[in-house]
C-alpha cells in the first residue's frame, strides 16, 4: 500500500482526464519526505483533512470533465456509449468498467463493477440525470484505496518468501518510477497479454518511456530531490548587497540549465559520470554573463562548450552552488557535505550541540579556509570536517552565488585537498574528474535510484541485488538507460515478499 | 451503511517494530495514559462539557520555529502587572490577557543524539518521546487532539492544522529524523495531522457546502450522494483489509478513518452556519499577508463554530525562512546558532518581535468577535504559543517560552508572569485538559497537574 505522492496524484488526473487542466493537489498538505525522497510509502498516510480533499478534487473534475464538449473531448473520452433508455446499466457498467480499469491500474472484478452500477442506478431512480448518475459512478472510482493507493497484494501476507508481482503492479511500478504517473495503454496492454515480465519487454520498455516527454519526471522528481534542483525553486535569501544582480531571473535560468543539463542523460547514451565532469552546459545571456561566456545567439538557452572555461560538470553550476551557500559567503561545510551525502553516500553524523556556528562574516578578514582550520584544530569537530571541509574547499573558487574568483577576501584560493578514500587534487575540477572514477559514486548513484524506485529504505538483504545492479549499471557504461533497465529487470523491483511474523 | 461501532474496538495491529499501534480514533492520552473513548458518547453532542448556555471553549496552539531569543522574552518580573519584555512589547494591548509561564520542561523532547528540532517539534504537543527513525514513525497523540476526541462530533470539522510552511527544500530534515517530525505538531498516535499552507484550500475544508441558495430537498439529496460515495469507499476498504500484512493494513486503517471522518461531517453538516464565512481568501506570496489570512480564518472557524480546536505552525522546525524584508536575509535557523554574537541576537529579536506582531494581530482578532454570552472569543479561548527548543543555539528543552493568551471560559486568571521551575510541560497540558473537561489523570511525562 503506497500512497500516491501529490505529484503522483496530480499526473495521474491529468493522464485520466486527458486535456483537462487541473492540478487538484496543488493545494494538498505536502507530502512526508523522508530519505530525501516524497515517495516513501512508510511515511505517506492518509489523514481526515487529506482524504475530505481527494473527495472535493474527485468531484470537481469529474464535473469539468462531464461539461466538457466536442469532438474528442475528455467528456467523449469517459462516456462511451449513449444510455438507451431503460438499458442505463449496460453503458453505466461500460463506462466504469473501462474507467475503472485505467483509474486503478487493474481491471476491475465483475462485483467491483455491479455495486457501483446499482449505486448508479439508484441515481437515476431518485430523479438524477444520466449525467449526474455515471458522475456518482466515477467518484467512487477516485476516492477508493485502489485509486488512491498503488495496492500490492501478497498470496501470503504473512510469508516472508518473495514472489513475482502481477504484470499489472509491475507495470504500475515502472511507470511511477519512471513516469511519475498511471501506466499507458501499451504498459496495460502488456500486463494483459502477461508478457511484461521478461527482461527483454522490461529493455524495451524502458528505452521507450525515456523517449516519451512523461519521463520528464524524472528531471522534476528523481533529480530534483536527489541532486536538489527543486531547491531552485525557493527563494534562496541571497544578501542583496554583496550580490545585487542575483534576482528571480538569475535563478530561474540557473535552474533552467540544471534541468536541460539532466535532460540529456534522460535523452542521449551518456555516462552519468558527466553528471560531474561534462565539458558542456546550457546557458542563456544572464548565465553566460554570469560564467565569462559569449552570449548565445538566438534569445534563449544554448548548449555551449566549456572549453577553455574553468567549469566542469554540476558541482560548478551556478544552481547547486548557490543552493548549497550561505547568504554573502560561501559554505564548504554545506558543500562537502553534499558531496558527501548525495553522490557519495557517506552521511557525517551532524556536530555536537552547541558547536554549531553562524556563517564567517564576510568582513572578518583571511580566506575561508583560515577560518575553517579552527574546525579541523578542534579534535571534537576534526573527524567529520576533515571529511567534508577539503571537498568543499575545493569549490572555494565559485562564491555564493556560483561566480568564478581567484581570490578570497583578497587573498589567492588555495583549492587543494583529498577525497575520502584517497587521492588527491589540486582544485576543483581535479577533485570532480577524482570523484567520477570512485567507486562510491557509481555505487551512490545505484542507491539513491533504487531507494527512489521501491520507495523504501534498503536493507541489509538488498545489498547482493544492489551489487548486481551496480555491476550492470558499470558493464552499460554507466547510462541513464542501463541505470534503470538494471533496476527494472532485477528481482527486488519484480517481485515482493510478505512481513512474516 | 457500514456500522461505525468496529473503529473503536481499539484494534492494535502490530508494526514491523513489534511496537502497537493504536486505530486513531481509539487512543487516547499520552505515553501514560491509554483510555479507550467509547464511540457513541464521542460522537454525542456532549452539551454538559461546554455547559448549557455558556460559550464553548476553544483551543489554538500557535508554535514558532527555532525558540526563542530568551533574554528579551522572559520578564524580569513576576506576578501581576510583570514587566513587558522587549519581544512582547507588540502584545501590550492584551497585557492583562497573557499568562507568561517561565521554567517548563519538556525532556520527552530530547533526541537520541542529534536532532532537538525534530524531536522537539515532534513533542511540542505531545510530551512524547519519538522515535529516531527516517521511516518508522511513533508518537503520542497530541495534546489538541486529545481535546478534539472530547468534543467529537459537536463541530462539523473536529479540528484544523494550518501551517505557513510546506514542504520546502529537499533534503534530510534533520539528523535521522523523518521530515514529519519537523512539520507537524498535531498527532494522532504515530500518525501526523498534516497541515494545510494554502489559504484557499483552509476556507474550503471549513465553509465548503455552502450553499445559502439550497432547498432543504437538495440538500438532503446531496447528502445521500455524498453518502453513497462514502459507503462504497468503505467496502472497497474493508474488502482489502483481509488481504494485506500487518503494515499495510496501518495504512488501510488510517484511511478508513479518515473517510468514516469525512461520513461524521457529511452526516452532521447541512445546517445554516452561524455566520457569514466572508469572501475566499486569495494565496498571496507575502509571509505578513498570508499570516494574517491564516489568523483571519482562525478567528472565522471559531466565530461560526466550525472548529473548537487549531494548531497553527509559523514555521517547519528548523525552518530556513529568510527576513529580508525586516533586513535579516540570512535564514532563521542560522541566525539562532548565533555564537553569542550579538549581531545574530538582533537579527532574532526582529523575528521574534515580528511573531508576536503576527500573534497580536490574531489575538485582536479573537478580542473583536461577541459571542451570545456578551463575552469574548477571547474570553473563552487558550491560545498558547512556544517553540520547540528554548533557545537555539544551545538547543535546550528546559526552561522553555510559554505564553498562554485568553481566559479559557475563565479557567485562566491571566495578566501574571509565573516560575515553574523544573515542571514538565506535560503537567500544564493536563490542567488545561482537565480544565477543558477531558478526563484524564497523566499526561505525557506529567507528574501532576499545573494549577492554572
Amino acid at each position: 500500500m503506497r500512497r500516491l505522492t501529490n505529484t503522483e496524484y496530480d499526473n495521474t488526473i491529468r493522464d485520466l482526464f486527458y486535456g483537462l487542466d487541473v492540478h487538484p493537489a496543488e493545494g494538498f498538505p505536502a507530502d512526508e519526505v523522508s530519505l530525501g525522497f516524497d515517495n516513501i510509502a512508510d511515511v505517506l498516510s492518509v489523514t481526515p483533512v487529506l482524504f475530505e480533499l481527494y473527495d472535493r478534487a474527485a468531484e470537481q473534475t469529474i464535473a469539468l470533465a462531464l461539461a466538457s464538449g466536442g469532438a474528442g473531448s475528455v467528456r467523449e473520452q469517459i462516456l462511451t456509449c449513449e444510455p438507451a433508455a431503460g438499458a442505463e446499466a449496460t453503458c453505466a457498467d461500460e463506462i466504469l468498467r473501462a474507467f475503472g480499469k485505467r483509474a486503478w491500474r487493474r481491471p476491475l472484478t465483475d462485483d467491483e463493477v455491479g455495486e457501483r452500477v446499482a449505486r448508479v442506478q439508484e441515481a437515476l431512480a431518485g430523479g438524477d440525470e444520466f449525467d449526474q448518475a455515471i458522475a456518482l459512478g466515477l467518484h467512487t472510482l477516485l476516492v477508493s484505496s485502489h485509486f488512491l493507493f498503488r495496492v500490492e497484494l501478497d498470496p501470503e501476507p504473512d510469508s516472508p518468501e518473495a514472489h513475482p508481482l502481477t504484470d499489472y503492479e509491475l507495470a504500475t511500478r515502472l511507470s511511477y518510477f519512471i513516469w511519475s504517473t498511471m501506466p499507458d495503454e501499451e504498459l496495460m496492454d502488456l500486463a494483459d497479454a502477461r508478457e511484461l515480465n521478461d527482461v527483454a519487454v522490461l529493455e524495451a520498455q524502458v528505452r521507450r518511456m525515456l523517449q516519451d516527454e512523461r519521463a520528464e519526471a524524472l528531471v522534476d522528481d528523481f533529480a530534483g530531490q536527489w541532486l536538489y534542483l527543486r531547491n531552485l525553486d525557493y527563494d534562496l535569501g541571497k544578501d542583496y548587497e554583496t550580490f545585487p544582480e542575483m534576482d528571480a531571473e538569475l535563478q530561474l535560468s540557473m535552474k533552467t540549465e540544471a534541468e536541460m543539463f539532466f535532460r540529456t542523460f534522460i535523452t542521449e547514451p551518456r555516462s552519468l559520470r558527466e553528471l560531474v565532469t561534462a565539458e558542456d552546459t546550457f546557458v542563456d545571456a544572464r548565465l553566460a554573463q554570469h560564467y565569462g561566456l559569449a552570449a548565445p545567439q538566438g534569445g534563449g538557452f544554448e548548449r555551449v562548450s566549456l572549453e577553455g572555461v574553468p567549469r566542469r560538470g554540476m558541482l560548478t553550476q551556478a544552481g547547486i552552488l548557490s543552493v548549497l551557500s550561505h547568504a554573502s559567503v560561501t559554505s564548504p561545510v554545506k558543500r562537502g557535505k553534499w558531496v558527501l551525502e548525495q553522490l557519495m553516500c557517506m552521511g557525517p553524523p551532524p556536530p555536537p550541540p552547541g558547536v554549531e556556528t553562524p556563517p564567517p562574516s564576510p568582513d572578518a578578514g583571511g580566506t575561508m579556509r583560515e577560518e575553517l582550520e579552527q574546525h579541523r584544530a578542534d579534535p571534537a569537530c576534526a573527524g567529520c570536517h576533515n571529511l567534508m571541509d577539503p571537498i568543499g574547499l575545493g569549490l572555494e573558487h565559485y562564491d555564493a552565488i556560483g561566480r568564478f574568483r581567484e581570490l578570497d577576501n583578497g587573498q589567492p584560493i588555495d583549492a587543494s585537498g583529498t577525497l575520502p578514500g584517497g587521492g588527491s587534487f589540486e582544485d576543483g575540477l581535479g577533485m570532480v574528474a577524482l570523484l567520477a572514477e570512485g567507486d562510491e559514486f557509481a555505487a551512490c548513484t545505484v542507491r539513491k535510484t533504487l531507494t527512489y524506485a521501491l520507495g523504501r529504505s534498503l536493507a541489509s538483504a538488498d545489498s547482493p541485488h544492489l551489487e548486481t545492479i551496480v555491476a550492470e549499471f558499470q558493464e552499460a557504461d554507466m547510462t541513464l538507460e542501463g541505470l534503470l533497465t538494471a533496476v527494472v529487470t532485477n528481482d527486488t523491483f519484480r517481485t515482493r515478499r510478505g512481513e512474516g511474523q | 451503511m457500514t456500522t461505525n461501532e468496529e473503529t473503536i474496538e481499539g484494534r492494535a495491529w502490530r508494526t514491523r517494530t513489534g511496537r502497537s499501534t493504536l486505530s486513531r480514533r481509539s487512543f487516547l492520552g499520552g505515553a501514560g495514559v491509554m483510555v479507550s473513548l467509547p464511540f457513541l458518547e464521542a460522537m454525542l453532542p456532549s452539551r454538559a462539557a461546554a455547559g448549557a448556555g455558556a460559550a464553548a471553549q476553544r483551543l489554538l496552539a500557535f508554535y514558532v520555529p527555532n525558540g526563542i531569543h530568551m533574554p528579551a522574552w522572559t520578564p524580569t518580573t513576576t506576578g501581576p502587572g510583570f514587566q513587558l519584555p522587549p519581544i512582547l512589547q507588540p502584545l501590550s494591548a492584551f497585557h492583562s490577557e497573557l499568562l507568561v509561564v517561565s521554567g517548563l520542561g519538556n525532556a520527552p523532547a530530547m533526541p537520541d543524539g542529534f536532532g532537538d528540532h525534530a524531536s522537539g517539534a515532534a513533542a511540542f504537543l505531545t510530551c512524547t518521546h519519538a522515535n529516531k527513525s527516517e521511516t518508522d514513525l511513533f508518537n503520542g497523540t497530541s495534546m489538541d487532539q486529545v481535546y478534539a476526541q472530547h468534543i467529537g462530533s459537536q463541530t462539523v470539522v473536529p479540528s484544523l492544522q494550518l501551517g505557513l510552511e510546506g514542504g520546502g527544500n529537499t533534503g534530510n530534515c534533520d539528523s535521522g529524523y523523518a521530515c514529519a517530525y519537523v512539520r507537524n505538531i498535531s498527532w494522532v498516535g504515530s500518525t501526523p495531522l498534516s497541515k494545510v499552507t494554502s489559504p484557499a484550500t483552509a476556507f474550503d475544508l471549513l465553509f465548503s457546502g455552502y450553499d445559502p441558495g439550497a432547498t432543504a430537498q437538495e440538500l438532503a439529496r446531496r447528502k445521500a450522494k455524498r453518502l453513497s460515495v462514502l459507503d462504497q469507499t468503505i467496502g472497497d476498504a474493508e474488502a482489502l483489509r483481509g488481504q494485506l500484512g500487518a503494515t499495510d493494513k496501518v495504512k488501510l486503517e488510517e484511511y478508513l478513518d479518515s473517510v468514516r471522518d469525512l461520513e461524521l461531517k457529511v452526516e452532521s453538516d447541512g445546517s445554516a452556519l452561524a455566520c457569514a464565512p466572508g469572501v475566499p481568501p486569495g494565496e498571496p506570496e507575502d509571509v505578513t499577508s498570508r499570516c494574517r489570512l491564516m489568523c483571519d480564518l482562525m478567528v472565522k472557524a471559531f466565530e461560526c463554530d466550525r472548529t473548537r480546536v487549531i494548531t497553527f505552525m509559523m514555521g517547519n522546525a528548523a525552518s530556513l525562512r529568510t527576513f529580508g524584508f525586516l533586513g535579516y536575509p540570512n535564514g532563521h535557523h542560522l541566525y539562532t546558532h548565533h555564537g553569542d554574537d550579538p549581531a545574530n541576537f538582533a537579527a532574532i529579536q526582529a523575528i521574534n518581535t515580528w511573531e508576536m506582531e503576527q500573534l497580536a494581530y490574531l489575538l485582536g482578532g479573537l478580542a473583536g468577535v461577541t459571542e451570545l454570552d456578551g463575552t469574548t472569543l477571547l474570553d473563552n479561548s487558550i491560545v498558547y504559543c512556544s517553540s520547540e527548543i528554548e533557545d537555539g543555539n544551545a538547543h535546550s528543552h528546559f526552561d522553555l517560552p510559554v505564553l498562554i493568551a485568553g481566559r479559557g471560559g475563565g479557567l485562566i486568571d491571566p495578566g501574571r508572569h509565573v516560575i515553574q521551575d523544573g515542571v514538565p510541560l506535560a503537567n500544564l497540558y493536563l490542567g488545561l485538559l482537565q480544565g477543558m473537561g477531558v478526563e484524564t489523570s497523566s499526561f505525557g511525562d506529567s507528574t501532576g497537574t499545573f494549577v492554572l
